[in-house]
């Protein structure tokens, strides 16, 4: 199976040529995303994750690096054809009905002028927005515009979605239903690329995760990967209160237990399976050792407070 | 070209929504009409004097909308509507000429209604239209294409406001005679709108060779494929929201 | 380099190859168009030279309109209102027009530099009455320039009106030859055949003598119906016939004005002679006399009678004497 998404050093320095002064935004990220995957692009605001989408899309050029999406370099026009964008905050021309822009992309797409009036009808239908398709772009809310630039990024089956921030100005049910749609293109075969700040709803509907910080990739892979990465969870059995206080500070967590035993949670980290090892041998019968699996939103924190610890 | 055509028709549907437009084509006509009570005023001229405001007001309508670009490329960059149409299998180059396109058409269509205004008036208040008042006409018409591409070079990589001063800027003293004295680069990299500027002899009624208002038109589109070419290059190596 | 990009490149050299030549190409057609484009302002009017100029005409008139007359006070503003239209729109026939009929009186030496420069504009080239008027303020109003400077000036622009004047009428004819007479009496005043000018009506009787037989040996005669040639324009059909009748006049002037004098005397035998040859005036006072008169009704000259039977001496009104029958020829 190929990648639908290469990209080797990729590099973008923001600033001008007149001030000397460069701002790195993104920093050698070299990551591919296989086909059939539901890429999901985290990190916190002023990663690089915006930077990365627009490189991909040929909207700013790199310092450095390269990338190939669906094979091709980012400013193949054609290329475009296969994939679908949503910007992180949609905006189209207010003068326009929804009807019109979509027949504007449509036509941009090179949709067959007989089938593109019933494939808009078959947009504005799977993002509910049929009866809203003559009003004017202009009077629409967040939540109506983030459903628009759904329809115009699904308009043309894409082979890959590229959508940033696509969860953000849904309601709860939009979300939901956003979600469908996304799982309903990897049904149709498209893969996805898309960047959230929502963990939880990217950890429910990605296969594949990548998290940025400050430009750099600390990373990406598989979710059940990276997840199984995990921690542990010992409880100290009541009456052993003297381990559990010697536990303590190598832990991420701890709490008693209403019935006097110590619950500590210790995260991934090097080392951590000698000190398990080590315990057992040293307390036998006094501890009960259960491997953990992280949430999603307990390995971002992590990484990133690694991240800035070592930093 | 259909790519072209796309973006062509939003600007174009942009322009013919706006009110304001018809609003002003209007008041042009009225201000056009109205030089007829002006036979006392300008003992006896007003006839010339309805043909020179019918020509100034079509030129000043014909600037306001090639000044317009400069607003509407770097509003649809600065609210992500360029980056949009961008991911669609659209080339940078043909969104600028699909710009230039519209914007000229729009400025050609709203110019040409003007100038038809014109000759129901003058024909009402006087005689015949001449030849010369309707070649007159025609340059400021044809005018609108390299002024628009002015418009669109500037607003390729300066901010709007700044890109309407130069613009107008540019369009101003490209109509002042005194341009001339740089014959080296007059006409080719330095505009010459003053070929399309014939109003005082279209007012006098002095003969225009049919020759002489293709090849200005000629000049006209030359012009404007050169600054487009010079607006792309810029547009290509340009970051977008 | 990519393809697309050396397309690119290309594009734009030929479109500005293109652009230059044809802008090179299109200036002299331009010009030829617009041929006083030249002497516009140099200030960046925006090509809107023509609409101010419309703008300041109307100011113009209203300024007139507050002013009671022309003084020698309020005639540089109006001379630099002028300016200011005409540095606008050369081809403002009207504003050369008035302005130089309202200065002329207070400002002769403005009125006609404004009507000079209207005369000499190319767009104007058919406007006879622009020259006319600037010699007229050259020949009458100006008083201090140098005279015979003025005169010819005045002569140029005379010709210039008569010359573009596809039919011109006979007071530009006679302005020309007044202005020739004046002309005459420069320098040592001496005419044909040694006669001196005396005066200016004995000037002008030169002038229009020369002009009809300048005229005359140009065309071999005056005219089938009295058309002359002046300056290359044809005159209107009375005009050989109008100057005769003022050369005659002028002879009779001159004659009662200067009975004694020998060069008035020649010049008039001179057009007697050669212009008004065959005609029956009275040799004494000039005024012509009816068939059958024996003596001049305006000084009582004897005169030589025309017009009678050879037989019998009564007035003819045919070839046939009604009183006597017989028939008469030649007299």
């Amino acid at each position: 199976m190929g990648n639908v998404i290469e990209i080797n050093g990729l590099t973008k320095h923001y600033g001008s040529w007149f001030w000397k002064q460069q701002i790195p935004a993104l920093d050698q990220l070299t990551i591919d995303i296989p086909e059939g995957a539901i890429f999901g692009f985290l990190g916190p605001n002023g990663a690089g994750k915006t930077t990365t989408i627009r490189l991909l899309m040929d909207l700013i050029r790199p310092t450095a690096g390269s990338a190939l999406v669906l094979g091709m370099p980012p400013s193949d026009v054609k290329t475009k054809a296969k994939i679908g964008y949503l910007p992180d905050s949609p905006a189209f021309s207010s003068y326009l009905s929804a009807y019109e822009f979509l027949n504007i992309c449509s036509k941009l797409l090179g949709i067959p002028s007989k089938i593109r009036k019933d494939r808009i009808a078959e947009v504005f239908e799977i993002v509910t927005m049929t009866k809203h398709a003559n009003s004017k772009l202009g009077g629409f809310s967040r939540g109506m515009l983030q459903r628009i630039g759904i329809a115009q990024a699904i308009l043309n089956k894409p082979r890959l979605l590229i959508l940033d921030e696509p969860l953000v100005g849904l309601d709860p049910l939009g979300r939901q239903e956003l979600k469908d749609i996304i799982m309903k293109q990897k049904a149709d075969g498209a893969n996805v690329f898309f960047c959230s700040h929502i963990l939880s709803d990217v950890e429910k509907i990605c296969d594949h995760l990548g998290i940025l910080f400050e430009g750099r990739l600390l990373c990406s892979g598989k979710v059940e990967d990276l997840l199984s990465e995990t921690g542990s969870r010992i409880l100290v059995k009541p009456g052993n209160e003297a381990i559990a206080k010697q536990l303590m500070p190598e832990a991420t967590g701890s709490i008693k237990l209403p019935d006097g035993a110590w619950e500590l949670v210790f995260s991934a980290a090097d080392g951590l399976e000698d000190l398990i090892a080590g315990l057992d041998e040293k307390h036998p019968g006094k501890l009960q050792i259960t491997p953990s699996r992280e949430n999603l939103e307990d390995f971002f924190f992590r990484k990133i407070d690694n991240e800035k610890k070592l930093q | 070209m259909s790519e072209v055509m796309a973006i062509a028709s939003g600007t174009w549907q942009r322009i013919l929504r706006m009110q304001v437009v018809y609003f002003l084509v209007l008041c042009v006509l009225i201000l056009i009409g109205s030089a007829y009570r002006y036979d006392v005023l300008s003992l006896g001229m007003h006839k010339n004097l309805m043909v020179d405001v019918s020509l100034v007001l079509n030129s000043i309508a014909a600037i306001l909308i090639a000044v317009s670009i400069t607003f509407e490329i770097p509003r649809e960059i600065r609210e992500g509507v360029a980056s949009t149409l961008l991911s669609k299998p659209l080339g940078r180059t043909h969104y600028i000429v699909g710009k230039l396109v519209g914007i000229s058409v729009s400025g050609i269509v709203i110019t040409l209604l003007i100038a038809l205004g014109f000759c129901l008036v003058f024909s009402t208040a006087f005689d015949k239209v001449g030849m010369s008042m309707i070649q007159g006409h025609l340059l400021v018409v044809a005018s609108v294409i390299p002024m628009s591409a002015v418009g669109v070079l500037f607003a390729v990589f300066v901010p709007d406001s700044l890109a309407a001063i130069l613009t107008a800027l540019v369009i101003w003293l490209g109509h002042s005679a005194s341009i001339t004295t740089i014959p080296v680069l007059y006409g080719g990299i330095i505009p010459d709108f003053n070929l399309f500027n014939l109003k005082a002899e279209a007012s006098y009624g002095y003969t225009i060779q049919w020759g002489y208002v293709g090849l200005v038109i000629l000049w006209g589109i030359s012009f404007a494929v050169f600054l487009t070419s010079i607006s792309t290059l810029i547009f290509n190596k340009k970051d977008l929201k | 380099m990519k393809k697309s990009e050396i397309t690119h490149y290309v594009v734009m050299i030929v479109a500005l190859a293109l652009s230059s030549y044809l802008a090179q190409k299109l200036l002299p057609e331009e010009m030829a168009i617009a041929k006083t484009r030249k002497s516009l302002t140099k200030a960046p009017m925006g090509g809107f030279n023509k609409f101010s100029s419309d703008v300041q005409w109307m100011l113009f008139i209203n300024y007139c309109g507050r002013q009671k007359s022309v003084t020698k006070e309020n005639a540089d503003i109006i001379y630099s209102k002028l300016n200011n239209i005409l540095k606008n729109d050369p081809d403002f026939e009207k504003a050369y027009a008035i302005g130089g009929m309202m200065l002329s009186v207070r400002a002769p030496l403005k009125a006609y530099d404004i009507l000079k420069r209207g005369a000499e504009n190319p767009h104007l080239a058919k406007n006879s009455k622009l020259p006319f008027l600037a010699g007229f303020i050259l020949e009458h109003n100006v008083k201090d320039a140098d005279k015979a400077d003025r005169l010819q000036e005045a002569e140029r622009m005379f010709k210039m009106a008569i010359k573009r004047s596809g039919s011109p009428e006979y007071h530009l004819y006679s302005a020309l030859l007044r202005t020739r007479a004046q002309l005459m009496l420069q320098g040592d005043k001496t005419w044909r055949e040694g006669i001196v000018l005396v005066n200016k009506k004995h000037a002008y009787l030169a002038a229009c003598f020369d002009e009809w037989d300048r005229s005359r040996t140009a065309d071999g005669t005056l005219g089938a119906k009295g058309a002359v040639m002046v300056e290359g324009a044809v005159m209107s059909g009375d005009t050989g016939a109008k100057l005769t009748k003022r050369m005659l006049k002028t002879c009779q002037e001159l004659r009662k004005a200067n009975p004694d004098e020998q060069n008035v005397a020649k010049t008039i035998a001179l057009v007697m002679n050669k212009v008004l040859g065959s005609s029956n005036l009275c040799t004494h006072c000039l005024a012509p006399y009816n068939a059958g008169d024996k003596f001049c009704s305006q000084c009582g000259t004897q005169v030589d009678p025309y017009g009678i039977c050879v037989k019998c001496g009564a007035v003819l009104h045919g070839p046939f004497c009604s009183k006597c029958g017989v028939k008469n020829e030649g007299k």
